[in-house]
């Protein structure tokens, strides 16, 4: 098995869903797939290059086997620490974190969007892209601003108008999810053009691509595309599987899991053949279908088990940092359903020990986004921020001094330990503590009003200048570039 | 006899045992249209409502439909140019540049289940690919899905180029897919929206009545 991926200095208290032995078992298994069952892979230059570093490849067939010692020296490989760069480097997130917490990322790929206050859903703009990278941007503990698919530009180059908003409205690392392989090079020379150039790029790539399996076991040639790409100009790669229980994988929580953790594995193969020491991060986006109605959702707890279990199979069996569904609702209206199942993903996510956790300030199982779903779900993360650093036992901890010095019936509140320690405390800012008095006199206000008031102050922050005018000018060449290429 | 043993094993899902039961039927001097007819379809018809109402499983609607079919192919040939009483005809795909399959799956089998003739032509369907189907399979209603927005364009050109050829133009369309609505298809000249499978069955059974 590779190292377990985690800060050997201070070991995160995760919740351990699945056992050593358990961990063991699946990793066993993993490789006896890689070497009898494989992979569909669809695209000439991927199998060749799988060939030549010993996997078999069956062209006719298309499918690649990877024998064990292919796959462990590929997880050797993968680097054990790395940084997802950000335009302003004060985002940069260094991997593992440096405090054993998580980053949080938002939402990729919705298409519909609800205004404040709004009660019905309207098409994703280009200019939503660019107000929820600006409110990403504020908002202290979402560290990746990803983008959802814009409606009112052409479909073809839909992505390449997203990246371009949000690369220009938000400072923080984005992931982007290519919506073709003719595209994947435009967008690159546009995530170049903000950051002044290719050498630039390559220094501090400020994007990860998304790479995505076709499930069960395919690679379609877009997902192969992204990753010789990515190879060639060092982009890190989020390995992506999306397994529906009973649909695409096995109706079981761990059979899925296994799918997901396999199909991880297979792309961490390929990005390390062609560029060992590619970052890799695994991330397996587990949902399951409802067996009585057909849907499809992520917080099911059927999904919510195979999502914590695929996070510590990516992470104790693969070695490499977990990335999944964190954030999020399969409510089709923003109600309290939608906090109270986001909620507990994130904490059970958290709990499992992920190091990103994705997709804030979503419902309708990732198609809608809510700026307000946004704010509250910032809230939650920071309070599980606080909440995954656990408590280790010392004296300092104990105040076994103050344990023993405090009298009889005395409270602690006036000695050294409670001094030293009393701002250690996690501060909300959305929710309230207050009596029903006090908070009666002092607003009034509901949770939703006090997060659309939030919202109104962080929309109202006039434009940061992020980048340059020539920058500016460079992407726009480039994405009008891209548009006559793909039209 | 009123063939209630085979409707059973449809609802059952019982494959092994209503090969049997129809063998026996038939030494007894049934006729395939009558076996169907009164027996898989009945069942089936149960197991139409039993889905509807969450009574059964999607596992078990296809394990029904594929007693079913087993017994069907085995009939088929006995049937002598006699057509089995079909609730309607349907061809359906995923638009080019668009591999999502499983919504498209599911309302086949609800379909199907129902008493529909589905001629499922996959996934990445040209509208080249659309319009040769129609012309040659002559269904009612031709079925769109899209789970993207980036290929619900394509969706467009389909219905365009149908409704361009004056020996397709008339064919009923029914779309869905997550980021379609109502709106979408009227815009795009198309019947039908349905947004999931149960009431893509109601629309059917509509689209198909007019
Ligand atoms: C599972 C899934 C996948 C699986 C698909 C597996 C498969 N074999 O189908 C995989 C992982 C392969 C996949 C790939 C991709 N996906 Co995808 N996928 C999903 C997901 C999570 C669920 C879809 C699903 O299966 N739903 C379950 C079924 C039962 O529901 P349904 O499809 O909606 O169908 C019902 C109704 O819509 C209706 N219906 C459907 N079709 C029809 C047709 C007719 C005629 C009628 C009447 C009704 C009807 O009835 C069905 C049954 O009730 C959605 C998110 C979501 N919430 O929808 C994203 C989603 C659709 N995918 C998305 C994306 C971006 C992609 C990829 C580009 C990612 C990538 N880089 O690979 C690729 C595209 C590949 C391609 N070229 O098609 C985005 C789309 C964004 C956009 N721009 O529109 C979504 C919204 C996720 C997201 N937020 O990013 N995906």
């Amino acid at each position: 098995m590779a190292q377990p991926y985690a800060n050997p200095t201070s070991p995160r208290r995760s919740m351990p869903f699945l056992t050593d032995g358990e961990i063991e078992v699946l990793y066993e298994k993993a490789l006896v797939f890689c070497e009898t069952k494989g992979f569909k892979i669809e695209n000439g230059p991927m199998l060749r290059a799988l060939e030549s570093a010993g996997a078999q490849v069956d062209h006719d067939a298309e499918v690649a086997k990877f024998p064990r010692s292919l796959v462990e020296a590929a997880l050797k490989t993968v680097p054990a620490s790395f940084s997802l760069c950000a335009l302003d480097p004060a985002h940069d997130l260094i991997f593992p974190h440096p405090a054993d917490s998580f980053y949080v990322r938002t939402n990729t790929g919705a298409t519909f969007y609800l205004d404040p206050g709004a009660t019905a859903l309207r098409r994703l703009t280009v200019a939503d892209i660019q107000a929820w990278g600006r409110l990403g941007d504020q908002l202290e503990h979402i560290d990746i601003c990803a983008f959802g698919t814009p409606s009112d530009v052409p479909q073809y180059a839909a992505d390449i108008h997203g990246l371009n908003a949000i690369l220009s409205n938000s400072s923080k690392h984005t992931w982007v999810q290519p919506y073709h392989e003719n595209n994947v090079q435009h967008l690159i020379e546009l995530a170049a053009a903000a950051v002044g150039g290719e050498a630039e790029f390559r220094d501090r790539c400020p994007i990860s691509f998304i790479a995505c399996s076709l499930t069960p076991y395919t690679f379609k040639p877009l997902d192969a595309e992204v990753i010789l790409r990515a190879a060639e100009y060092g982009v890190p790669i989020q390995a992506c599987s999306l397994p529906s229980e009973g649909g695409t994988s096995p109706v079981t929580p761990i059979g899925t899991a296994f799918v997901a953790g396999v199909e991880v594995l297979a792309m961490t193969v390929m990005a390390q053949v062609l560029k060992p020491g590619l970052p890799v991060v695994g991330t397996p986006l587990v949902f399951a279908m409802d067996m009585q109605t057909g849907r499809v959702g992520q917080s099911s707890p059927e999904a919510l088990a195979g999502a914590t279990a695929a996070v510590q199979f990516v992470k104790r069996a693969l070695g490499l940092p977990a990335h999944t569904y964190a954030a999020g609702s399969d409510s089709p209206v923003f109600d309290q359903q939608v906090t109270i199942e986001a909620t507990l993903q994130a904490t059970l996510v958290a709990m499992a020990g992920a190091d990103l956790l994705g997709a804030a300030g979503q419902f309708q199982t990732a198609t809608a986004l809510s700026p307000l779903q946004l704010i509250m779900d910032n809230e939650v993360m920071g309070l599980l921020k606080r909440l995954v650093k656990g408590s280790r036992v010392d004296d300092e901890s104990l105040g076994w001094e103050t344990i023993l010095s405090v009298l009889h019936s005395d409270t602690f509140l006036m000695s050294e330990h409670t001094y030293t320690h009393c701002r250690d405390a996690w501060r909300t800012k959305l929710f309230t503590r207050e009596s029903e008095e006090t908070w009666k006199m002092r607003s009034g206000q509901n949770l939703g009003q006090r997060t659309t008031e939030i919202y109104e102050q962080l929309a109202a922050t006039p434009k940061a200048d992020l980048l340059d005018d020539a920058k500016l000018q460079a992407m726009s060449d480039v994405v009008q570039k891209a548009e006559q290429a793909l039209a | 006899m009123g063939y209630e043993d085979i409707a059973e094993s449809v609802i059952s899902g019982d494959i092994d045992g209503i090969q049997a039961q129809v063998d026996r039927y038939l030494a007894d001097g049934a006729t395939a249209n009558e076996i169907i007819e009164q027996g898989l379809l009945g069942g089936m018809a149960v197991v139409g409502k039993r889905f509807k109402e969450g009574d059964m499983f999607i596992p078990e609607v296809m394990r029904s439909a594929r007693a079913m079919n087993d017994v069907m192919v085995m009939l088929e040939p006995l049937m002598m140019g006699q057509a089995v009483a079909s609730a309607g005809k349907m061809v359906i795909g995923t638009v080019a540049g668009d591999l999502h399959n499983i919504g498209k799956d599911l309302l086949s089998m609800v379909l199907r289940s129902s008493g529909f003739q589905v001629i499922d032509l996959g996934v990445g369907v040209t509208a080249e690919a659309f319009l040769e189907a129609v012309l040659r399979e002559k269904p009612d209603v031709l079925g769109l899905s899209a789970l993207l927005t980036t290929t619900m364009p394509a969706m467009q050109q389909a219905v365009k180029l149908i409704r361009s050829d004056p020996a397709a133009a008339s064919v009923k369309i029914i779309i869905g897919g997550a980021p379609v609505n109502a709106a979408f298809a009227d815009e795009i000249g198309a019947d039908a929206y349905a947004p999931d499978a149960g009431s893509a069955l109601e629309t059917m059974q509509e689209l198909v009545s007019v």
